[in-house]
């Protein structure tokens, strides 16, 4: 039974090599071939090279004597990779799983089930904290020589460390489960989490390489350091290097987690795998049967689905959040930032309001929630499409959506311009009004690209959310356009000056979207009915 | 009320639909049965206009489905067999959703919405988001949505599956009410009994033709219904 269970398990990990869900059947032999080969290409040549390179960067804490202390900095390293890589993995695997209801109703013993999805999220940590040690242990070698011992030692380092991050992260997971079902608003919560994550690693992935050159230039203060007040860690890289005592004494912890998780997990899984999650309520009252405009209830009804998904909201509308952080920090660092962008510049006349205007839109660039809107409709597409509504409504429903996310903290951002760059009248006009002109633009282009791409026949929302050409179009497209925007300006546009330049692109805008908004009167209900 | 001539519809190769004539006059509950596969979505989609069609026209108190949709779509209410709604709002949301649609206004919405709700039993559930709803619950929901601005006719792909014997009853008198205010039903049901005691037409589909329509009486004559359809079936 574990057995079959196990090879489920495994099957759903590396199903996108053998299945592909935006067709909706098997991939063919050379689609599976060229698959393998990306994923070891990405984890072993780009991950891998990755840490390869930062291996490298500190072997010289190797060469001093320090090789345990090296091998700290590694497994910290690896450990945060493995838990940051898998904890949300760990908690749709274990508490989210499709088939629980399924498996739980069959004659299938807890223990097996649980066991089985354990060995799927130790294998997913696994992975992720060997792209570390694997390198790690390889470029130990090329300075240290090699002995039964060491092998043994960075071995079972290798195993420790896949056992912490597989401990943590069902710990973590754990905590997520029971959030996730005491919560109410359970979408917004996860945007929270998942940006304070995203914060954490861009801190750690901003510093790391100053905390690097800290950590060689410092190797023997930092090292005696650890080794007289933090034993238990510096335990932990002789381990590594083959000391006896290390590798058993943490092989016997590794064994007393697995056992200590075993027996929370075989408490715990039912009870939370069945748990009957809280649901939000809508109180009664006079506003909820509040008549609105068909274009209102469409709006709405826009709003409600990006609010509704977290992965919508994350993937589709980070700027939101951006925006404002980024308006917030220009006022904070604005002498740097001035500084920056008069080196930028080159006292070519205007290049600030152009490159401050670039930038905006390049941020603003990230918000494309349109463009995956219409695919989004999937399996509820009948109801628009039965329903008496002008299909150039719809799509500029989806399109008010975007623009409303977008402008208003544009709208911010360009303010949060004017204040740190103490731009004039006129230049303060523009920055206000261009940027708002793109997003418009950028909002109704999302919506047509959506509408003309529109793939109904999804199996998980993340497909028309992150892989769908539409969303690739507008992400990069918009980043291409604002840069090129600046660029433009800098080696032709600065002879006609700011003004005229900005001007020329915005009536270049509002063409554009002229002619889109008619594409919506002229085709829109044809392209709707034909979507299937 | 509804006019189709000579509806064809092919997917790829196959032919779904082939050349198809049927006529719903105001007052009529009109059964359409067939084995699965036989093309009876794949009409019931392209009447109300969420399919195109190859060839053919249909009319929906006079407005052609393909020329006019919004004035067609207006005066009709569909259910799929499938009632996938949005789950991400409540049964609240939703009814106001299409109410707003069909520009419902407030005391109107509220009384159909307490009337529908009350006979179906699911007001005290029309708070909690549709995604925690079971298929009979979406599928009460859909019935509600679908008689919220009155409609003239009323296109339903299997109704009764999934509803419990109560709800199933309730449904089968508000199809009568819809006729005797001069409206139109058009379903198709696999339960051939209950098609039996409640349609006043029907129309046998087979491999995209139709092989026998008319009242239940033309049809049967004397046998069952389960008998015609059988024996039409196997010749």
């Amino acid at each position: 039974m574990l057995y079959i269970l196990v090879k489920k398990q495994l099957a759903e990990i590396f199903r996108s090599f053998f299945y592909d869900p935006k067709r909706n059947k098997a991939r063919t032999l050379s689609s599976k071939i060229i698959m393998i080969v990306l994923f070891a290409f990405l984890m072993i040549g780009i991950l891998g090279g990755m840490f390869f390179s930062l291996a490298m960067g500190i072997r010289s804490i190797i060469t001093l004597g320090y090789g345990w202390f090296y091998y700290i900095v590694m497994g910290l390293v690896a450990l945060f990779l493995g838990v940051f890589g898998s904890v949300f993995n760990t908690y749709s695997t274990l508490y989210l799983a499709k088939d629980n209801d399924l498996l739980l109703s069959m004659p299938i013993p807890v223990k097996d089930l649980i066991v089985s999805r354990l060995v799927s999220v130790y294998i997913m940590g696994l992975m992720y904290s060997a792209i570390v040690c694997i390198p790690s242990i390889i470029v130990y070698f090329t300075v240290s020589a090699i002995s039964f011992l060491k092998i043994i030692g960075c071995l079972s380092w290798l195993i420790v460390i896949s056992i912490f991050v597989f401990a943590l992260s069902c710990l973590l997971g754990y905590v997520v489960a029971q959030i996730a079902a005491r919560l109410k608003r359970k979408n917004i919560v996860t945007v929270f989490i998942s940006v304070i994550f995203l914060a954490i690693y861009y801190v750690f992935y901003a510093k790391a390489i100053d905390m690097m050159q800290e950590l060689v230039k410092n190797t023997v203060l930092y090292g005696q350091s650890v080794k007289n007040s933090a034993y238990p860690l510096y335990l932990f890289g002789t381990m590594a290097e083959g000391s006896i005592v290390g590798v058993v004494g943490y092989l016997a912890l590794s064994l007393l987690i697995i056992y200590l998780l075993w027996h929370t997990l075989s408490y715990s899984f039912l009870k939370i795998a069945t748990m009957t999650k809280t649901t939000t309520h809508t109180k009664i009252n006079n506003k909820t049967f509040q008549q609105h405009s068909l274009f209102k209830a469409l709006l709405n009804k826009e709003f409600g689905r990006f609010m509704s998904s977290a992965n919508y909201m994350l993937n589709c509308g980070l700027a939101i959040l951006f925006m404002p952080i980024a308006g917030i920090a220009l006022i904070i660092k604005s002498q740097e930032v001035i500084a920056v962008m008069n080196a930028l510049s080159q006292n070519v006349q205007g290049a600030i309001v152009v490159l401050a205007c670039s930038g905006i839109c390049m941020l603003a660039s990230m918000n494309d929630m349109a463009a995956p809107s219409m695919s989004l409709e999937g399996k509820n597409a009948w109801i628009i499409q039965s329903l008496p509504v002008d299909a150039k409504m719809l799509l500029k429903a989806k399109a008010c959506m975007q623009y409303i996310l977008t402008g208003i903290p544009v709208c911010f951002l360009s303010i949060c311009v004017m204040i740190a760059f103490k731009l004039s009248f006129v230049s303060s006009l523009i920055i206000l009004i261009f940027p708002q002109l793109y997003c418009l633009f950028t909002a109704l282009f999302a919506s047509w690209i959506g509408m003309m791409r529109a793939n109904l026949q999804w199996t998980n929302e993340l497909y028309p959310i992150k892989q769908s050409l539409s969303v690739t179009i507008c992400l990069f497209g918009g980043w291409g356009v604002s840069f090129a925007m600046g660029l433009l300006y800098m080696y032709i546009g600065h002879h006609l000056g700011a003004g005229i330049y900005l001007l020329m692109i915005s009536v270049l805008l509002l063409l554009l979207s002229y002619m889109i908004i008619r594409y919506f009167d002229h085709h829109g209900n044809e392209k709707l009915m034909n979507m299937h | 009320m509804l006019q189709i001539n000579h509806l064809t519809k092919t997917y790829g190769d196959k032919i779904a639909v082939k050349d198809l004539n049927l006529h719903i006059k105001p007052g009529e509950i009109y059964g359409f049965i067939g084995h699965n596969g036989a093309g009876k979505t794949t009409t019931l989609r392209s009447v109300v206009g969420i399919q195109q069609f190859d060839q053919g026209e249909i009319l929906i108190d006079g407005h052609s489905i393909q020329k006019e949709p919004l004035a067609c779509k207006k005066i009709i209410a569909y259910i799929p067999d499938n009632p996938d709604l949005y789950e991400f709002m409540t049964g609240y949301k939703y009814l106001n959703f299409i109410a707003d649609i069909y520009n419902v206004d407030s005391v109107l919405r509220q009384e159909r919405i307490k009337t529908y709700g009350d006979l179906f039993e699911i007001t005290n559930d029309l708070g909690q988001p549709i995604s925690t709803y079971s298929h009979g619950m979406k599928q009460k929901l859909a019935i509600i949505a679908a008689w919220m601005h009155n409609p003239k006719l009323i296109i339903m792909d299997e109704p009764f599956v999934g509803l419990d014997p109560k709800a199933s009853h309730i449904l089968k008198g508000m199809m009568h009410e819809v006729c005797e205010a001069n409206g139109a039903i058009f379903f198709s049901t696999h339960v051939l009994e209950v098609a039996e005691k409640l349609c006043d037409k029907i129309a046998i589909i087979k491999e995209g033709q139709l092989i026998k329509q008319g009242t239940m009486e033309e049809v049967k004559g004397d046998e069952s219904l389960e008998d015609v359809f059988l024996e039409l079936e196997e010749e």
